[in-house]
């Protein structure tokens, strides 16, 4: 079932919020340096820092995430907010064990008994963890709130477990009882409609992982994740021309991952110099992550190194970290690659049957 | 980053979000009416409206169906509305205008669509010219000294921004003074019609009387949040059935509540059944034949509780502290305590003009001086590290008061002034502190940070003061905080030496 692009529901237009949303960050940051000690300031940072981040890949916004938090871990450290946001911001830097550190904190100050389980059951999720208590409770978040915040998490795990139709379903329902005028959420949701349909199912409908792409775009111009999958795909079909234009629409970003396909796109094209300029500056940008913020980039970088990058034994190491950092089935996969490419095959065996003992199927 | 991020908690769109409504008569000419909706919480300096939602401001006709403990306001008639809707964003055609613009319409209740630029103090409009519109970023003119535990504080809302939507018109072409003066007003978002939609979506969000959510439904610790089922509830109708009961219920306990704040009962059973049964109709009420001032906010509602007629127009000024009404009025009814904030005014007082909203606050000015040292990070900040330090020439004695963060400094200048100081951070390891002002320089706020970093000949240090000018010319203050951080980095470079 796929929803025709009119029936989805209206929202503010993706320019208005953007401008919106960076008129309100800016003045928030004003505010955090004139009155350092303002209720709720920090939390609005760290939520307007973190959209940035997730649907903009501006990943700058996670060295100013850490520095708030480091300030705010100095001079509020009692605070139940403070715990949260430092959880939030571990969260999205794969710091698990502090970020459940940090939520233990918040939890014995006092913090919102919801977002404490929400915040535990992401990490849960992220780690692959007690996957079926997991999707227990996210059916019953979701069954009480039909709220997207619910709705996307059980769609994502639906989908890594190979439920590709009910996934599927938990997205579009996300959509249909939709009734905020912002598009993030809708963004995001037909977002992960393309991933599901385009990177995560087992039999990909690349046309209508793009149909759902270019959704996410409409609601959102710079969603730059959604511009990157799409412009793949156009390279595939080669539609050169469309992914040249999207990927420029999104080309100052910050994410290594729009270079990267731009070199793509040059490679196509049989443009080798220009090509190798770009994955010269992409190799840049994700050691400079890297650098700060490892284990937040290491599945990425293994696979930009196990692709155009070039150079499987950096992509072994990174891949053999995420993996020692959070065992999922994805993780597994990317290891595996990894160590095949590296021509290390009794590891890979060895992963492949721990894979097997673990999910019940092979690699 | 992967994908797991468990939802951004801010992914609802802040631009339909009502924060406050007002009504009075113009200054000095009772014969027009200024209604005022904001919209969108810390807005900042370039945020603009949603271009798929409606704004609309409604009036209706209300009459007094009893006094005292039968006090009742009933809205009658036909609604008045004032219907905003905004486009999407387009280039400027204006030389030299960068940012791209947005245009808006106002429908009048006469069907009568005005054009407005957003932004645009000017403001349009009718073709009569007997109404005027306006809409785009001002200043937040809400502000908030006493909180619910009816602690003082300085104002939450400092230097906070909305979008304003305001309405000037000739009260006797939309309002039919036949049918009484007194009138009911609410501001409200919705989601724009659609084709499909054979009914009325309910509204996003709406305002009558300010603080009805937050200070009186949401009052009462560890119970159940009913400020959105409130908000989807359509204004001006009578709430019926079980909802009712639920919010008959939450009225009451809120309100024995806030009395007893004070540990005195101040309102017996009847006298607040009659305020349960006012609030229950939520508008901001508004007599046009009656004078409304600062002070004559709840008036109306005040006077028919205890059983007199009213005697003021009440409404709501921009100026006008509702918190303190408030407060007073659910604490003790007016006759014990009164409870003072600290904050008594908004960041900028309203104007007396078109369009009545102050406009927009902006950010800091800045002034940033940098000095190089033949000295270790450590040896320069052994000096400008600590906070009683007298090591600036302009200094004459320094004095501080407490200890740790939080602590004053008075300084005395060399021209005899006093100037004080807080201490609002200090970090040993990175070296830097930051301090604000408290009296002597005429600036609010005052932000200044000091920092000592090592580089290739010794040291470097920063000093940067962030502040608006307050009650002195832009130029007046520049030169006294340049003078001030000019004068004592030069003494640094005759102490430790520089680089040649």
């Amino acid at each position: 079932m796929s929803l025709a692009l009119t029936d989805l529901p209206q929202t503010t237009d993706g320019e208005i919020f953007v401008r919106n949303m960076e008129s309100v960050l800016e003045r928030h940051w004003f505010m955090h340096h004139v009155y350092p000690d303002r209720v709720g300031t920090l939390e609005a940072l760290i939520d307007a820092e973190s959209l940035r981040a997730q649907f903009f890949g501006d990943y700058s916004a996670l060295d100013r995430m850490v520095k708030l938090v480091e300030i705010a871990l100095i001079n509020h450290s009692q605070s139940a907010a403070t715990h949260i946001a430092a959880a939030q911001v571990d969260s999205v830097r794969h710091l698990f064990a502090s970020a459940l550190d940090h939520i233990n904190q918040a939890d014995v100050l006092g913090a919102d008994q919801q977002l404490i389980k929400r915040l535990r059951l992401s990490i849960e999720q992220a780690l692959g963890k007690n996957l079926e208590a997991v999707l227990a409770q996210r059916q019953s978040l979701a069954s009480v709130s039909h709220s997207i915040q619910d709705l996307i998490p059980l769609g994502a795990l639906l989908a890594e477990q190979g439920c590709y139709e009910e996934a599927n379903a938990v997205y579009l329902k996300a959509i249909e009882s939709y009734q905020d005028l912002s598009p993030l959420g809708l963004a995001w949701t037909c977002f992960q409609l393309g991933m599901l349909w385009g990177e995560v199912h087992d039999q990909p409908d690349l046309d209508r992982a793009a149909h759902w792409y270019a959704q996410a775009v409409a609601y959102l111009p710079g969603y730059t994740h959604a511009c990157v999958h799409l412009a793949e795909i156009y390279i595939d079909r080669k539609e050169y021309s469309q992914a040249r234009t999207l990927l420029l629409s999104v080309f100052n970003s910050g994410d290594p991952e729009v270079r990267w396909r731009m070199a793509d796109l040059f490679i196509a094209e049989d443009k080798f110099g220009l090509a190798n300029d770009e994955l010269a500056i992409a190799t840049s940008m994700y050691e400079s992550l890297l650098s700060r913020h490892e284990l937040a980039f290491a599945d990425h970088a293994a696979e930009f190194y196990l692709g155009s990058g070039t150079q499987p034994a950096r992509a072994y190491e990174l891949a053999l970290a995420n993996l020692h950092n959070r065992p999922t089935w994805r993780a597994y996969e990317l290891a595996h690659h990894a160590a095949i490419a590296n021509n290390l095959l009794e590891f890979a065996t060895g992963l492949s049957q721990n894979a097997l003992h673990r999910w019940g199927k092979a690699l | 980053m992967s994908d797991h991020i468990d939802g951004p908690r801010a992914i609802a769109d802040p631009a339909i979000d009502v924060t406050d409504l007002f009504a009075f008569t113009k200054p000095g000419d009772v014969s027009r009416l200024v209604l005022v909706a904001d919209v969108f919480p810390f807005a900042g300096e370039s945020g603009v409206f949603s271009n798929a939602a409606r704004y609309s401001i409604v009036v209706k006709h209300v009459k007094v169906l009893g006094l005292g403990k039968q006090a009742k306001f009933v809205p009658f008639g036909q609604e008045v509305r004032f219907l905003f809707q905004f486009d999407t964003l387009k280039q400027a055609t204006t030389a030299g205008q960068q940012a791209k613009s947005q245009v808006g319409t106002c429908t009048l209740p006469n069907g009568e669509v005005i054009t407005l630029l957003v932004g645009d103090e000017a403001g349009a409009y009718s073709q009569d010219r007997s109404t005027r519109v306006f809409a785009g970023v001002r200043s937040d003119p809400f502000y908030i000294g006493i909180l619910p535990d009816l602690k003082s504080v300085p104002n939450y809302l400092q230097d906070d921004n909305v979008m304003g939507l305001v309405v000037e018109l000739n009260i006797e072409q939309f309002l039919s003074l036949q049918e009484g003066s007194l009138f009911g007003v609410i501001a409200e978002t919705r989601p724009k019609q659609t084709k499909k939609q054979s009914h009325e979506p309910p509204p996003y969000d709406w305002v009558g009387r300010p603080e009805q959510t937050n200070y009186i439904i949401n009052a009462l610790p560890e119970s159940i949040d009913l400020r959105d089922l409130w908000n989807q509830l359509n204004p001006f109708e009578v709430i019926s059935g079980d909802l009712a009961q639920v919010f008959k219920k939450r009225l009451t306990d809120s309100f024995e509540f806030w009395d007893m704040r004070d540990g005195i009962k101040n309102w017996d059973a009847d006298l607040l059944n009659a305020h349960v049964n006012v609030r229950m109709d939520d508008f901001l009420l508004i007599d046009v034949s009656k004078p409304v001032t600062d002070t004559s906010h709840m008036e109306i509602e005040q006077s028919t509780i205890a059983g007199n007629t009213y005697q003021t127009g009440g409404g709501r000024t921009l100026n006008a502290n509702v918190i303190e009404i408030l407060v007073n009025y659910l604490v003790n009814r007016n006759q014990g305590k009164q409870y003072q904030g600290e904050a008594q005014q908004a960041t900028q007082l309203g104007l007396n003009m078109f369009p009545y909203l102050a406009p927009a606050n902006k950010k800091l000015l800045k002034i940033s001086h940098q000095v190089d040292l033949l000295a270790s990070p450590a040896d320069v900040w052994k000096v400008v590290g600590q906070f009683s330090g007298q090591w600036s020439p302009l200094i004459a004695s320094i004095q501080t008061i407490g200890s740790g963060i939080g602590q004053l400094r008075e300084i005395e200048t060399i021209d005899g002034k006093t100037i004080i100081e807080r201490l609002e951070s200090l970090d040993q390891k990175n070296k830097t502190l930051t301090y604000s002002l408290v009296s002597g320089v005429p600036a609010k706020p005052y932000i200044g940070s000091m920092q000592v970093t090592s580089n290739s000949t010794g040291s470097r240090v920063d000093w940067t003061v962030q502040y608006r000018p307050s009650g002195q010319a832009e130029l007046i203050v520049h030169l006294i905080i340049d003078t001030m951080l000019e004068r004592s980095l030069k003494s640094l470079m005759v102490r430790f030496g520089t680089p040649k």
